[in-house]
């Protein structure tokens, strides 16, 4: 009549599901908490798990094939000017980016992996931490009608 | 001097701790439910922090509402249910304590199951005054269902009085007291047992259905008409509805309580706690009060609420009505029978 | 002299039974529907347009993000359709693959629905066993896929990551789990006396009805139509699995009434008949290449040459996807078109409203699983603020004119 009710008693005794992620109580401040709080640790991802990108300016080569495959728009390039030539180099928006690892596969001198990152929340979406690349774009971003 | 004292201070008394233990029981309720659904679930006290941001908020009145009415509603469901459990707690501890007091006459089954309804017709007027059209629906299902759990609610209470009039001749059947003094089990052989089983395996229903819990809901049912009664009530008004909720189940249990298990501490081990010159039995009492009622809390809504899905009101109706009347009417004869045997 | 009296009772579209945005509009007497009146519309997102813009690698993510739960059977058609379109072989390693991702989804949807059909009727216990043994899954699919939902995996001529032998035991331990779990949480669920009062005999769906009104997937199954796109239509691995047919209430020794409860024996028989499958292509497991063509760009510019029409059926665990594409020497594909489940089996509703209480609202609504997203297809602006309502003569005007402009 009630089949299976035994199941619910033995959850009542046994360890809960609840992951207490990512604290068991209101922190006082949620700034300090995103600033490095005591977070309790979620459950561990795998190795392949598609998380936030990681992007080598160095061996990048400004081929744009990334930039035309992204479904999601996220990749934006501008002009550098490196060993004296004129190149061009990407910055990704976390914030658009919707994780397929497409860019990943296709670009031709394998700059670009997926780290295993997953806990992104930030105030700014056009800051250092949500856009992948801007450092590096402050740094070496030259004006395109400079040179004209 | 001291009869003065009590009449005065013992409502007060018993407003605020039994605000305070029905909102305490609400949190003990949502913990262990949680832990049967094994989740780790809200702290202890989630329903005070509940309340107080309840009444920090706006409360909105809609616009097509009965104002008076609306307002009205959710004070007089919190003042009938605490006048509800001083009729039911009070005379049992005047009694355990043996204090003389006119409020021992107080706690008659009849008037109560009187009272028992008052919150819920409030209740129901406050949601038919709200002009919602889901609150409407969710007040009829509470009133069908109000009248369905007054049958074997009513048996119950005749077959007790029966009982105690066999019991007591010269005790007054109808009151708590004399259930109180005269436990059911004591008097009885293995038929009256039975039935006495079969009264308590009713209250198995009847409770959650008169403090409108799963799978008796249906007056608030979430996920068909959106909290029904309570849907256009906020701020104030729905925490003063919400510590209604909490004290009328805590009468609910306490009810139950006295009915089936009445025992004292003195009644179970015979003996009285003594120190200092003073009599700490009724303390004891107490404590022990308090874990009956949070057993009976605990295995009558929370156990309840967790195994079973909410019933249509139409099935609700058929199993209070038939079912559940039934089995309250076969106790009823199963304790008489008793009664005549052993009168014999 | 007739002294009935109704009145309406508008359900959605926000309410608390639904997880979409639809509206019901209800005549009611007393506690029992009268009518019935579906208001669907909410919220079209113009799939089918943004993919024109997009070429036919991108289209795949954009087609996982039409329904949450689908994520595999949306790309799945689209890739068969493009396929079909193109010629393209794909290889026997990713045809099992590709079976296996989508009938771990088929796992975790159903076990998804019943849950929520449980918290519909009131039994949040069970939701939350369902959603705790449903986790289960979706760690698996996080190891082997990379991601909990939108996987991913797909790709035009076979899947993107092979199944490695180091993920075999990930996979074994999780079937192990479900094979273990499986038979309490079928008693749970089907033997429970509350939960067969609040679904026998509701929202039934007669045999006929499914047949007139083109039922698919499970709503069909449990009013006894053997319609399963698996058996009747065979993709992926499927053709190699002999002992697949489509599971009927019949199976838990129920004659098909298709009510709620039937719906319910067959997502829970479908349930273990997934494991069964998955279980099936491990062992069978073919060895080779995973992919036709593993650079997405070479792959484009393929199809790029192609021109010609293919069609893509795919039994998601909702019902039938189907999709139709156009391919017309364009990076992407000239046009496509997405037939979700939902789409069928929305209109069955009207007839699974004939005699229910306001109480079966929310069961009946849950019972055929809807996907509203996915069956919105169009959304009428009007900047006067008056309401339209389109016939189907308006609907096949509008068709009609869109393919001419189309096609020229």
């Amino acid at each position: 009549m009630i089949a299976g009710v035994y199941k619910f008693f033995e959850q009542f005794f046994s360890p809960k599901a609840t992951n207490i992620f990512p604290v068991k109580r209101v922190p006082s401040s949620i700034k300090e908490l995103l600033a490095g709080g005591d977070i309790y640790p979620p459950i561990a991802v795998h190795d392949g798990f598609r998380g936030k990108l990681h992007y080598d300016y160095i061996t990048c080569i400004g081929c744009a094939m990334c930039e035309k495959i992204c479904p999601a728009k996220a990749i934006e390039m501008y002009p550098v000017v490196e060993n004296e030539k004129k190149s061009k180099r990407i910055v990704i928006y976390l914030s658009r980016c919707t994780y397929c690892s497409e860019c990943v596969n296709i670009c031709p001198k394998n700059c670009l992996s997926m780290g295993k990152e997953f806990m992104l929340a930030g105030f700014d979406k056009y800051g250092p931490a949500m856009v992948v690349g801007s450092v590096e774009r402050r740094e070496h971003e030259v004006k395109e009608d400079s040179g004209a | 001097m001291i009869t003065l004292i009590l009449t005065l201070l013992m409502p007060a008394f018993v407003l605020v701790a039994g605000i305070v233990l029905g909102l305490l029981m609400k949190g003990v309720d949502r913990k262990f439910a949680a832990y049967f659904q094994s989740r780790i679930g809200p702290p202890v006290l989630q329903p005070f922090y509940d309340m107080g941001k309840l009444m920090m908020k706006q409360s909105i009145i809609p616009e097509n509402a009965v104002t008076w009415i609306f307002k009205g509603a959710p004070v007089t469901a919190l003042s009938s249910s605490v006048l509800l459990l001083i009729y039911i707690v009070v005379p049992y501890f005047l009694y355990l304590s043996g204090v003389n007091h006119f409020f021992l006459q107080a706690g008659d089954l009849i008037v109560i199951l009187y009272v028992l309804a008052i919150p819920t017709v409030a209740l129901v007027s406050g949601g038919f005054s709200s002009g919602s059209p889901y609150a409407a629906i969710g007040a009829q299902r509470e009133v069908v269902l109000l009248m369905c759990v007054e049958l074997p609610l009513a048996v119950t209470t005749i077959t007790f009085a029966t009982k105690m009039s066999a019991v007591c001749e010269s005790c007054p059947s109808f009151s708590l007291t004399t259930i109180a003094s005269h436990p059911v089990w004591n008097t009885m052989g293995p038929m009256g047992i039975l039935g006495g089983m079969m009264l308590l395996l009713s209250f198995v229903f009847i409770v959650p259905a008169e403090s409108a819990k799963i799978p008796f809901d249906q007056g608030e049912a979430e996920t068909e008409i959106a909290e029904g009664l309570l849907a256009e009530y906020s701020g104030k008004y729905l925490a003063f509805i919400q510590m209604a909720d909490g004290v009328k189940s805590l009468a609910l249990v306490s009810l139950t309580v006295i009915l089936f298990f009445p025992h004292g501490f003195t009644d179970l081990t015979g003996l009285r706690i003594t120190g200092g010159g003073y009599d700490f039995t009724l303390a004891a009492d107490v404590v022990l009060f308090f874990v009956k009622i949070f057993a009976v809390y605990f295995l009558l809504i929370t156990t309840v609420r967790v195994i079973m899905a909410r019933f249509k009101i139409s099935q609700a109706a058929k199993i209070l009505l038939l079912t559940i009347t039934v089995v309250s009417l076969s106790g009823y004869m199963l304790i008489y029978l008793d009664t005549f045997i052993s009168a014999l | 002299m007739s002294t009935r009296q109704t009145y309406p009772l508008h359900i959605g579209p926000t309410h608390p039974a639904f997880k979409e945005p639809v509206q019901f509009n209800f005549e009611i007497e007393g506690e029992r529907v009268i009518t019935c009146d579906i208001e669907f519309g909410y919220t079209h997102r113009a799939v089918e347009h943004i993919a024109r813009e997009r070429n036919f690698i991108q289209i795949l993510y954009l087609l996982e993000r039409i329904c949450g739960i689908c994520s595999v059977s949306h790309p799945m058609a689209y890739c068969l359709a493009v396929e079909q379109a193109a010629e393209i072989e794909v290889p026997p390693r990713a045809k099992y693959i590709r079976t296996i991702i989508g009938e771990l989804e088929r796992l975790h949807s159903h076990l998804l629905w019943t849950g929520v059909a449980a918290h519909e009727i009131g039994f949040d216990t069970l939701f939350l066993y369902t959603w705790n043994i449903r986790e289960k899954v979706l760690d698996c699919l996080e190891t082997i896929t990379g991601n909990r939902i939108n996987y991913g995996i797909l790709t035009i001529g076979g899947v993107r990551r092979d199944i490695t032998p180091d993920l075999y035991p990930v996979l074994q331990e999780t079937l192990d789990y479900y094979y273990d779990v499986f038979e309490r949480a079928r008693e749970i669920i089907l033997d429970n006396m509350s939960i067969q009062l609040r679904c026998k005999n509701v929202g039934i769906l007669s045999h006929e009805n499914a047949l007139a009104y083109c039922a698919v997937g499970p709503t069909a199954r449990a009013s006894g139509v053997p319609r399963d796109v698996r058996v009747d239509y065979p993709v992926n691995a499927y053709p190699d699995i002999e002992w697949l047919k489509p599971v009927s209430p019949l199976d838990a020794g129920r004659e098909p009434r298709g009510d709620v409860y039937d719906r319910m024996i067959v997502r829970v028989h479908e349930i273990h008949q997934s494991i069964d499958i998955i279980n099936f292509c491990m062992e069978n497991m073919p060895e080779g290449a995973v992919d036709v063509e593993p650079k997405a760009t070479k792959m484009i510019s393929t199809l790029k040459k192609v021109q010609g029409e293919g069609i893509g059926r795919y039994e998601a665990p909702r019902g039938e996807v189907s999709h139709y594409d156009i391919l017309d020497n364009r990076e992407g594909p000239l046009l496509m078109k997405v037939k979700a489940p939902t789409y069928s089996n929305g209109i069955t509703w009207m007839k699974m409203f004939d005699n229910v209480e306001i109480a079966d609202i929310p069961i009946v609504i849950a019972s055929i699983d809807p996907c509203v997203a996915c069956a919105d297809r169009m959304s009428f602006v009007d900047s006067g603020g008056r309401r339209s309502i389109m016939t189907s003569a308006d609907l096949h005007r509008l068709s009609v004119e869109k393919q001419r402009r189309i096609g020229k």
